[in-house]
């Protein structure tokens, strides 16, 4: 009978440690990948960041060449209103 | 009895392995063969070649004496069968053995002798758990006490005897017919007839029709007890069936020595004592007489000693003195020798004995049971600690599995989360890159059409020798317009395809831009200056952009409008910051005065942009200098 006892809690100790162990292990596992997808994320976020202010730069060159657009196309009328003026001049 | 003993005999012949056959076949025919029962056993005796033998031999020739009450014999050769199994240690022939020698010393009146073998045999018959003999033994000693005058404790191993036969799952019927005549002849003999009569009687609830053949010995004690109350004619009655059974009995088994020889002496007795007390001298005398002869065959004490007394009584009564003298002191001499002070004695040290032994056994068998309890306990206990141990393990290992689970399924979901936030990202990566290609295909277009532009411009300019001063300077405006396009679309695309800008990447830009503006206000004194520590300080595209936009709008300001002669740009590290300062030496301004343009504007929405501050220090007659603080990134 104590024999029995004595391997019933042995063997409950053991499947305890080992699924501790186990628990443990799949823990460090996880822990493992969750660091390489943060570090993926960080550098992935770093490139986002990287491509979001080229957008942004590229935003406000389009805002300029907007306004270098109603710039040039005023210069090119103006430009236009007086070679006509000089072609034919008022009588 | 004299029945069952011979029947053990036999079967133990028949059933007996490991001695000689011959001796075997011999030994039946020296039982069998009456007339030559003394040439077989001195044949048997030639026979034996084992220790086994030897006491097969010693069994039958006991048994055999006993059987022809030649008890003296019987006990020698008892005893000495009783060494020889006791070394073989065959303790079923032992029962046999203590059996046949408590009756041969019952009969001559040893009672001390008797009630030891009994009592060994009792023991010995307990320890093999021998019903059979449990009961014979114990019942014995219910007639040996009986025999003994010891009557109370007759009636107890009498009523002990009767429980054990109703509790035995077979023959109990027999068996409980024997006890209760034990019991009854005790309470007889101790005066008590009424009990007497009721256990006598109770005889005929087990035993019933043809059966009645084996119980004369209960019509016989009946009688007795009857004629004890003085009811000659029905105690007669009742000794005179037991007579006639005797007879039946004997015609049907001529060979049952004790029909023959005990039933007689005990009927003849009796009957006699009924005849000299209803005054028939005559026929007590006959009936003495023939009862004498019996009893001087039984060779029982018991038997002679109430011989005795009749004989003693009817010579007392006919006035005969010197024979009633003679048979009251033939009375007394039996009853000296039987019952004296030492036999006595010895039969208590027997009995004292036997019950400490039993009193012993029984507190050992306590003991036994005791331990035996608490390993009983024991092991309940055990049994619930491992239930206990298991239930706990059960729980804790569920636990730990559910544990488990949960941890996994959490695991999932954050690796889930994270892979989507990276899917997620990779699409809106994916999607700028879309937009960003597109944005690059236009500004390509974009650089190459305004440079169409001012090759065009340049064209017409040099080509039609344009006299209008107004439709020159139009055209200069749009070719200068154009150029400063390029170079601004540049700038951005140089700051789209750089992550990240360092100052050493900033201040050859602004080298670059200062040069030309010298090539344009060649009267000014450029000094451009920065911490060389700074110079691997990196900036995101944007926040480079904003940095180099800054500047960029402070030198185009002060030249503009400051007419001054020298302007410094100076960027040094703070303790916690970066200082970006442009100063020039020109004409200030009074910035409560003066309304600020689009550039101050667009300085400060720029710095706010990088978390960073502005301040403009200007005075008309020490110019303009223009502090920027970013935050630092060291």
């Amino acid at each position: 009978m104590i024999n029995i006892l004595v391997l019933i809690t042995i063997l409950f100790l053991s499947l305890i440690v080992y699924l501790i162990n186990r628990i443990q292990v799949d823990r460090q596992k996880f822990n493992a990948r969750i660091k390489f997808l943060e570090t993926f994320i960080v550098e992935i976020s770093k490139e986002h960041k990287s491509k979001e202010n080229q957008v942004q730069l590229s935003e406000e060159l389009k805002e300029k060449l907007v306004q270098m657009n109603q710039t040039l196309s005023q210069d090119i009328y103006e430009m236009n209103f007086k070679l006509v003026e000089q072609l034919y001049p008022r009588k | 009895m004299k029945n069952l003993v011979s029947s053990i005999l036999l079967l133990l012949l028949y059933s007996q392995s490991g001695f000689s056959q011959d001796l075997k076949k011999t030994l039946i025919k020296a039982f069998t063969l009456k007339d030559s029962t003394d040439y077989y056993f001195k044949a048997a005796k030639k026979l034996i070649k084992s220790e086994k033998d030897e006491a097969e031999y010693y069994f039958c020739k006991g048994a055999w004496h006993g059987d022809h009450n030649q008890l003296d014999s019987a006990i020698i050769y008892n005893n000495r069968a009783i060494v020889v199994f006791d070394k073989l240690k065959d303790y079923n022939t032992l029962n046999s053995l203590y059996f046949n020698l408590t009756q041969s010393y019952r009969k001559l009146g040893e009672y001390d002798k008797s009630i030891n073998a009994a009592i060994i045999g009792l023991k010995n018959a307990e320890k093999m758990k021998s019903e059979g003999f449990i009961f014979s033994f114990t019942n014995s000693l219910s007639l040996i006490y009986h025999d003994f005058e010891n009557f109370e404790k007759g009636i107890y191993y009498g009523k002990k005897a009767l429980d054990f036969a109703r509790k035995m799952p077979k023959q109990n019927a027999k068996y409980t017919a024997n006890a209760l005549n034990s019991i009854a002849i005790n309470y007889d003999d101790s005066n008590r007839p009424n009990e007497a009569l009721y256990y006598h009687k109770q005889v005929f609830n087990y035993v019933k029709g043809k059966d009645t053949l084996t119980i004369d010995n209960t019509y016989n004690n009946i009688g007795n007890t009857l004629l004890k109350q003085k009811k000659y004619k029905e105690a007669e009655k009742w000794i005179n069936i037991a007579v006639a059974i005797g007879e039946i009995n004997l015609k049907q088994h001529p060979d049952r020595y004790d029909i023959d020889i005990y039933s007689k002496a005990t009927n003849y007795t009796n009957l006699a004592v009924i005849a000299y007390k209803t005054n028939d001298f005559e026929k007590a005398e006959k009936l003495l007489a023939k009862a004498k002869i019996f009893v001087l065959k039984s060779k029982s004490a018991e038997k002679l000693r109430d011989y005795y007394h009749a004989e003693y009584e009817f010579n007392k009564l006919r006035k005969n003195l010197q024979q009633t003298v003679v048979s009251q002191e033939n009375y007394i001499k039996l009853r000296d020798s039987v019952f004296n002070k030492n036999r006595d004695k010895s039969i208590l040290e027997i009995e004292a004995k036997y019950q400490n032994e039993k009193k012993e056994k029984e507190l050992l068998k306590s003991k036994v049971a005791i331990a035996n309890k608490e390993l009983e306990l024991k092991k309940k206990n055990t049994q619930s600690l491992i239930l206990g141990i298991t239930i706990i393990g059960i729980l804790i290992i569920t636990f730990l599995i559910y544990r488990q689970q949960k941890l996994k399924n959490r695991q999932q979901e954050q690796e889930f989360e994270l892979k989507s936030a990276i899917a997620q990202i990779e699409t809106q990566i994916k999607l700028q890159e879309q937009r960003l290609q597109i944005s690059r295909d236009l500004h390509d277009n974009i650089g190459s059409q305004l440079t169409f532009i001012i090759s065009s411009v340049d064209n017409i300019k040099y080509a039609f020798e344009i006299e209008n001063s107004k439709l020159d300077s139009r055209l200069s405006c749009i070719s200068n317009f154009a150029k400063s396009t390029i170079i601004e679309l540049r700038d951005t695309i140089w700051a789209m395809n750089n992550s990240e800008i360092t100052f050493e990447d900033l201040q050859t830009r602004i080298h670059n831009f200062v040069k030309k503006a010298k090539e344009a206000k060649q009267d000014v004194d450029f000094n451009f200056k920065i911490e060389k520590r700074l110079l691997s300080l990196k900036f995101s595209s944007i926040e480079g952009m904003n940095i180099y936009r800054i500047i960029q709008e402070a030198l185009n300001n002060s030249m503009k409008y400051s007419e001054a002669k020298s302007i410094k740009i100076g960027i040094k590290n703070l303790k916690n910051a970066i200082e970006i300062k442009v100063e020039d030496d020109g004409k200030g301004f009074d910035s409560n005065k003066v309304e600020l343009g689009n550039g101050i504007a667009n300085m400060k929405k720029r710095i706010a942009e990088i978390n960073g501050t502005i301040s403009i220090d200007s005075d008309a007659s020490n110019g303009t200098k223009i502090t920027i603080i970013i935050p630092h990134r060291l």
